[in-house]
């Protein structure tokens, strides 16, 4: 526990001012707790201490550790869990909430693998039809380079598969979030896909 | 500036800043809207595109038509596809249109043409980016629409609020005008008092204060002038009979001898009581002044019966009547009931006819006289008058002298009347202005002065073609150039809405620099009073001078006719002007001057014949003088 708090206190004074889906700074966990409960406080600090582990990783690793982490996470609609039809919720909210569908486990994982300074261009958010449980699914690509074959990260899957592994899924289109943001810092004030936009800006704010 | 122009001119520059910001701020929105619904169409257009190139499979025919289709439809100006490493794969591109927007308009603002990408994938990998650049031409156009829509509206609703506001404005104001011309009239010494009390408190409270500041100022100027016609009164009126003293017969008598009007001559009535000693001894001093002050009710009453005549009791046994332009013709009625009326009271009295008796004698006094020669001549008749009868002093006719209706006649005619200016001055010696006489030259050679001759104009009616002869004289004669001239008119001149009509056309021809003084005589002004305020109105717009001449508190009158005629100044004759300033005690008394000169008009004192008299008015506080001491008249 004393190398946690020591851990937390270099974290915080790395990371005043916001979360980015680098580590959680305390001032959230304290907000957190306020709003949800002690527990998630620990699943804050393992997040965090997750972060801390994976830094010095290879790639792949990263990969492992963080798919691991958040397909740890129960699954739940988001008709149940938000009452909307299609609510991305962000990393912090999935913590907090501890439940969420596809598209926040490939969301979570997207801003965690960021932080530990994977090239997010190499990353896309896969929307693929899942013959298994036949049903729309996302899922999230990661291309070593574009020409070669993904791995694929989904929460219906524990392991980290290549995409040819994957003949259950069929995939329909990829949205690339790093060229979106590029797109929207050029001009501020048009919006190239509305959905990235509003979580981007959640994001930003800890919105819990 | 009035306030009604800051007023406006501030509510309009805030009203056009509020204008400018709305169409400002309603333009921004307009384009911005614009761009975002361009950018959405291209984001759609990108999306969907980029789902149908990825089923093509890397197919690059199919890729190609599927591109061309979506760039057909038009909507576009440009459609790319790019590969992985940012080579180009495909690309449709329209050369630039004429847009129907003015290039000024366009230049007005940073339109941004966003470019939509979405990324077109072969099975799981990225195999390029799709980009979509709307056409901004509609845009533009549609744009274009807006703000010519929203100006046309802000005109129309700047024009209804400005009108609203001038209404408003002129509403709110209008209390402010009034109280501005209120505020006017009390510098022009007119007392006007509002009767529409603003409903605008601090207006309400001004107009109100003003109100009773006018009230204050007028009822002083009316007590002033009450003191000032009792102080008339006291020197002037004889206290047993009611009627003017020695001193106003004297007064008046100059007055009409020295006149250049038409009461240059005229008829006199000497009622004169022979043997009053004895009536004394007889009935006793109070009958006897029951029988005068009876005697002048007498003399009163008929003195009422014709206009402009004074009424006087010149000694202890003498009451008259001046009759100014009458002829005997005129007066022997009123003679004969003076008569009658006169014997019935003396009888009544019960004296001794054989001690006492009463002799009515008409004379006449024309410009020639002196007041010494005529009444030495009344007095001599009177003594040798028959008793209780009406004695008549033969009249001398004026054609006798020299003067003819002929002559007359054909110099009017002619334009041959010769003009006579005499200097005004100041206290300092400079010239206010010149007077101007109208003089006779006859065929001998002989000038004769307006008195021997106006009498006799009047009679024939040629007042008005006399005065317009004068007026030309004063304006075509180059001698009389530099002179401000100073000249008089007469009644019929006044009262002759033509004649006004005509002098009013004849101003407007002459130069501004040109000032013209027009002066009447107190006594035709106020037998004539709404012409008078009429014509020196007409005289002030038009830049010239209105001046009373001989002027004097007149019986009955109140002297609020100067406040409404507002004339430039008066001329009063040097002593009654000094009577009237010194008080009973030979102190100064100063309530005449100080009443005339509150309504800014100016003192002349006439007939200043030496010097003595000059200084003591000068010590009085007169400031103006014209007479014989200071410059007799020159003939030009």
């Amino acid at each position: 526990m004393q190398i946690l708090k020591i851990l937390i206190i270099t974290l915080y004074c790395a990371n005043i001012f916001a979360f980015n889906g680098g580590p959680i700074p305390p001032k959230v966990m304290k907000k957190a707790e306020r709003k949800y409960s002690g527990l998630v406080v620990s699943r804050f600090l393992e997040y965090n201490k997750l972060l801390n582990e994976a830094q010095h990783l290879s790639p792949r690793n990263k990969l492992q550790l963080v798919n691991n982490f958040f397909n740890k996470v129960p699954f739940k609609s988001d008709i149940k869990n938000w009452k909307q039809e299609d609510y991305w919720a962000t990393p912090l909210e999935f913590l907090a909430r501890n439940k969420g569908d596809s598209e926040d486990y490939v969301i979570a994982k997207y801003f965690a693998l960021e932080t530990l300074g994977i090239d997010t261009s190499k990353l896309f958010f896969t929307y693929v039809e899942s013959s298994k449980f036949n049903r729309a699914h996302m899922v999230l690509s990661y291309f070593e380079t574009p020409e070669d074959e993904p791995f694929i990260l989904d929460n219906m899957d524990p392991e980290i598969k290549s995409a040819h592994a994957r003949d259950d899924l069929s995939p329909v289109y990829n949205f690339s979030p790093s060229s979106s943001s590029k797109e929207q810092s050029q001009s501020l004030q048009l919006s190239t896909h509305k959905k990235w936009e509003k979580l981007y800006k959640r994001v930003k704010r800890n919105k819990l | 500036m009035s306030l009604f122009k800051q007023i406006s001119l501030i509510m309009s520059l805030f009203l056009i800043f509020v204008f400018i910001s709305v169409i400002y701020l309603s333009f921004q929105s307009a384009k911005q809207y614009a761009q975002e619904e361009m950018s959405n169409n291209a984001q759609n257009t990108a999306t969907y595109l980029s789902l149908s190139l990825s089923n093509a499979k890397g197919n690059v025919p199919k890729m190609t038509a599927m591109i061309n289709a979506i760039y057909d439809s038009g909507y576009f100006k440009r459609i790319r596809l790019i590969g992985t490493n940012e080579e180009l794969l495909y690309t449709r591109e329209k050369e630039k249109e004429k847009a129907n927007v003015p290039q000024w308009f366009m230049s007005l603002y940073d339109f941004q043409v966003p470019t939509a990408k979405a990324t077109v994938s072969s099975g799981w990998n990225p195999i390029g980016t799709i980009e979509v650049t709307p056409m901004e031409d509609n845009a533009h156009a549609k744009l274009y629409q807006n703000s010519t829509e929203i100006l046309q509206s802000f005109a129309l609703i700047s024009f209804i609020s400005f009108g609203l506001l001038y209404l408003l404005l002129r509403l709110i104001l209008a209390s402010l005008t009034q109280l501005t011309k209120q505020a006017e009239a009390v510098s022009d010494n007119t007392f006007i008092i509002t009767q529409n009390i603003p409903a605008t408190r601090e207006f309400k409270e001004v107009t109100l204060a003003m109100n009773k500041m006018v009230e204050k100022v007028k009822s002083i100027f009316e007590r002033e002038a009450a003191a000032i016609q009792d102080y008339h009164k006291l020197l002037y009126i004889d206290s047993l009979t009611g009627l003017s003293n020695k001193n106003f017969l004297e007064l008046k008598l100059n007055d009409f001898l020295s006149s250049q009007e038409s009461d240059a001559s005229g008829s006199i009535l000497t009622l004169y009581i022979e043997g009053i000693i004895e009536a004394n001894k007889t009935i006793g001093p109070q009958k006897v002044d029951a029988l005068i002050q009876e005697l002048a009710s007498t003399i009163q009453e008929a003195s009422q019966k014709l206009s402009h005549t004074v009424a006087a009791r010149s000694d202890g046994t003498k009451i008259c009547i001046i009759f100014p332009n009458r002829e005997y013709a005129q007066i022997e009625e009123l003679s004969e009931s003076v008569l009658t009326q006169a014997l019935v009271s003396l009888e009544k009295s019960g004296i001794n006819h054989n001690e006492t008796s009463i002799k009515v004698l008409i004379s006449s006094y024309s410009s020639k006289d002196s007041i010494n020669t005529l009444f030495s001549r009344i007095q001599n008749a009177l003594s040798n008058a028959q008793k209780n009868s009406i004695t008549e002093l033969t009249q001398e006719s004026l054609e006798q002298d020299h003067i003819t209706k002929e002559l007359i006649e054909n110099k009017i005619q002619e334009n041959a009347i010769a003009l006579a200016v005499q200097d005004v001055y100041d206290n300092e010696g400079h010239i206010l202005h010149s007077e101007a006489y109208v003089r006779l030259i006859d065929e001998d050679k002989n000038i004769h002065e307006a008195g021997s001759f106006i009498p006799l104009i009047h009679k024939m009616h040629l007042d008005t073609k006399l005065d317009q002869n004068v007026i030309n004289y004063a304006l075509k004669e180059p001698l009389l150039d530099e002179m401000k001239l100073a000249i008089n008119l007469s009644l019929r001149f006044l009262q002759s809405n033509e004649s006004v009509q005509w002098l009013k056309e004849r101003l407007a021809s002459v130069s501004k620099e040109k000032v013209l003084n027009f002066e009447m005589s107190n006594h035709n002004l106020l037998s004539s009073l709404n012409e008078a305020y009429a014509f020196s109105s007409m005289l002030r717009e038009s830049g010239h001078i209105f001046g009373i001449d001989r002027f004097s508190v007149e019986e009955g009158a109140n002297l609020n006719y100067l406040q409404m005629i507002k004339p430039e100044y008066l001329k009063i004759d040097a002593t009654y002007l000094q009577d009237m300033l010194t008080g009973e005690q030979g102190q100064k008394n100063n309530a005449l001057q100080i009443l005339i000169e509150s309504l800014d008009i100016k003192i002349i004192a006439t007939n200043i014949e030496d010097k003595e008299i000059k200084q003591k008015l000068e010590s009085l506080g007169i400031k103006y003088f014209q007479g014989s001491h200071l410059a007799k008249p020159k003939l030009v």
